[in-house]
């Protein structure tokens, strides 16, 4: 008898018929668009050059093959030392540029801070008046003369304003000033009440904004784009871009001679895009609920 | 009356916090960390925002690099006569506004219709595999989203060319130098980017709307489509307008990367994929124009910032939370 009383949100539920309808359509489309392209790299990079060359590319290898991991990991120094410069780039550039946008963030977040307001807006209005490339691109290269060195793809990115709203949103909301009084009154610093108490309360937010951080460094190819020529500092997205049309040149070069290049340019292509994604794709399962809490957390300024 | 008058004064007083009556000095002195605190971030600010904005008085100057900034030769509007005058300013304009009012609301539109299918889904596994993996292009940089383009699109080794093209015994078709079909590849290309992420917003509002709407509406008899069309959709549309308006202040604004990463800055196709952004950077940094490039920045930068604080003034008689300033 009881269990034919169903409550009313099962009984609001779609019917399993439309429900298996709507996940055959998602699971199509999602398969189609996403998790297909993903994998025909894949598959490509464990191809023959020579299969793709004849063949085009492919999820399923034709003719598997490890050639093209074998070349870019014995033959291509620079993609190493790009690798190591991205690396440097996204932890340096991340771990300030967050502390940074915490301790602004914090600061105006205080209550009885006077010009807060002012501080505020110091920061809101670079969302709406911006130079623009061309001022930006002398102030870095004439001005401050950081053309070609590593600090350029570091500096312009420390700093992103909305991130400064979520975490100032955060403090305001979720940290009570009541422990901010009582470890005032406990005789504990504003630095140290920031370090000890602030920050560790703040975690979830701090996640969230590290990860954009991280994404935005780990997938930049425009700083490098705009300001490094010295190919020994190219970061590995430039790397890549600069690879692409490179190889093609490469490509139609030997193309006349004979369709088996020396080099397996087309698979290589394919196994340094594995490489260039990769690691974010592997770590993505594990920081994806950060991003997803630090997206709909911006969505809110309090 | 008079203790009404009393209790309202006390209570103004309480409300007084006591900085106000701080002068400058006192305040300095007495919240020093905190000051102190928001030095690098002014400093980055400065450096990345405010001068650049004073540099902007470049587009009035015949620029010499030898002779710097000051010393240039000051033209008046002579780099905007010369870009104006050119095919490319309408061309550009006309294609970054109109590839955003299309990407504004398929974005909306497609991201909403996902939002509210995943939300009457059952099973919450699915949900959340489904949303994991429409997130994913997120991820990838502007780069990598050109392999991949790349690997469907290349005309003799492409998947669509050597595959379907194949099948079906058509001609190949050399992507890279045809411009007809790049407005709906980069459409597809932008869609295929943001739709996770769009979605993830709206279903965060979604989420948020009253359950007692839906029970009600259930012992009234309303059938899913109708609690879909009667309740969920006009619960979104505050949010919804909201990120449209925020969407529109930047319309002036493209995706460089979507714009010059995609069509591999391919010439042969600037006509349909050639946008506010990509044109600076070229006439920058591959053509070494600078007048060309200042003139066209600061036409972006002074439309763009009256587009945005419209859009925001608009915003604010919406919802005065979600306002910028």
């Amino acid at each position: 008898m009881k269990k034919r009383v169903k409550s009313l949100k099962e009984l609001n539920k779609i019917s399993p018929v439309t429900d298996i309808i709507l996940k055959t359509v998602f699971a199509i489309m999602v398969g189609m668009t996403c998790v297909y392209p993903l994998l025909m790299i894949v598959g490509s990079s464990f191809t023959q050059n020579f299969s793709i060359v004849v063949d085009g590319y492919n999820v399923i290898p034709r003719v598997f093959s490890t050639e093209a991991y074998d070349f870019v990991f014995l033959k291509s120094p620079k993609l190493f030392r790009s690798y190591g410069l991205t690396i440097f780039i996204t932890t340096v550039g991340s771990a300030i540029g967050v502390v940074i946008m915490a301790m602004y963030a914090y600061a105006i977040s205080r209550k009885d801070l006077k010009y807060r307001r002012f501080f505020s807006l110091f920061a809101y209005v670079t969302f709406v008046f911006s130079g623009g490339l061309v001022p930006f691109y002398f102030v870095y290269s004439r001005v401050l003369g950081l053309g070609n060195t590593v600090a350029v793809m570091i500096i312009p990115y420390l700093v992103n304003v909305w991130y400064i709203v979520i975490l100032r949103t955060f403090f305001a909301s979720s940290i009570p000033d009541e422990i901010l009084e009582s470890a005032k009154i406990d005789g504990a610093s504003e630095i140290r009440t920031f370090v000890q108490i602030v920050m560790p309360l703040a975690l979830p937010a701090l996640a969230s904004v590290t990860m954009f951080t991280v994404l935005a460094y780990w997938n930049d190819f425009q700083l490098p784009l705009y300001f490094i020529e010295d190919s020994s500092k190219y970061n590995l997205q430039y790397l890549l871009y600069r690879i692409m049309s490179n190889m093609e040149f490469l490509a139609q070069d030997t193309n006349s001679i004979s369709l088996e290049g020396p080099l397996p340019i087309e698979s290589a292509r394919m196994a340094m895009c594995v490489l260039g994604a990769g690691p974010l794709l592997i770590a993505y399962p594990f920081f994806q609920r950060y991003f997803v809490r630090g997206l709909t957390v911006g969505a809110v300024k309090g | 009356m008079e203790k009404k008058m009393i209790k309202k004064r006390k209570m103004k007083n309480k409300s007084v916090p006591a900085y106000k009556n701080r002068n400058f000095l006192e305040e300095m002195k007495r919240n020093r960390a905190l000051y102190m605190m928001m030095i690098p971030v002014i400093l980055i600010l400065i450096i990345n925002n405010y001068l650049p904005m004073l540099g902007l008085s470049i587009a009035f100057v015949k620029y010499r690099p030898a002779l710097g900034l000051f010393n240039s030769e000051f033209v008046g509007f002579e780099n905007f006569r010369y870009f104006f005058s050119t095919p490319d300013f309408i061309n550009i304009t006309k294609n970054t506004v109109l590839y955003n009012i299309v990407y504004i609301i398929l974005d909306l539109s497609v991201a909403t219709f996902c939002a509210i299918a995943l939300h009457e889904m059952r099973k919450k596994r699915a949900k959340k595999i489904y949303q994991s993996f429409m997130l994913m292009p997120f991820f990838l940089s502007w780069v990598v989203v050109n392999y991949i383009f790349y690997s469907f699109l290349s005309v003799d080794k492409g998947f669509i060319n050597t595959t379907i093209m194949q099948a079906l015994n058509l001609e190949p078709i050399s992507f890279y130098l045809e411009p007809k079909y790049w407005p709906f590849i980069l459409v597809f290309a932008q869609l295929w980017r943001y739709t996770g992420y769009n979605t993830i917003l709206i279903y965060a509002a979604l989420m948020g709307i009253d359950n007692s709407l839906y029970e009600a509406a259930i012992v009234d008899g309303a059938s899913k489509s109708k609690q879909i069309f009667r309740i969920t959709i006009p619960m979104l549309s505050p949010v919804l307008i909201v990120m449209f308006l925020m969407l529109v202040g930047r319309i002036f604004y493209a995706d460089f990367g979507l714009h010059f990463q995609v069509p591999n800055n391919s010439g042969a196709l600037y006509e349909v994929t050639d946008v506010l952004d990509t044109y600076v950077f070229r006439s920058l940094r591959q053509m070494g124009n600078i007048p060309m490039a200042a003139a066209a920045g600061f036409y972006q930068a002074v439309v763009g910032m009256l587009i945005v604080v419209t859009a925001n003034k608009v915003v604010k008689s919406f919802d005065e939370s979600k306002s910028l300033f």
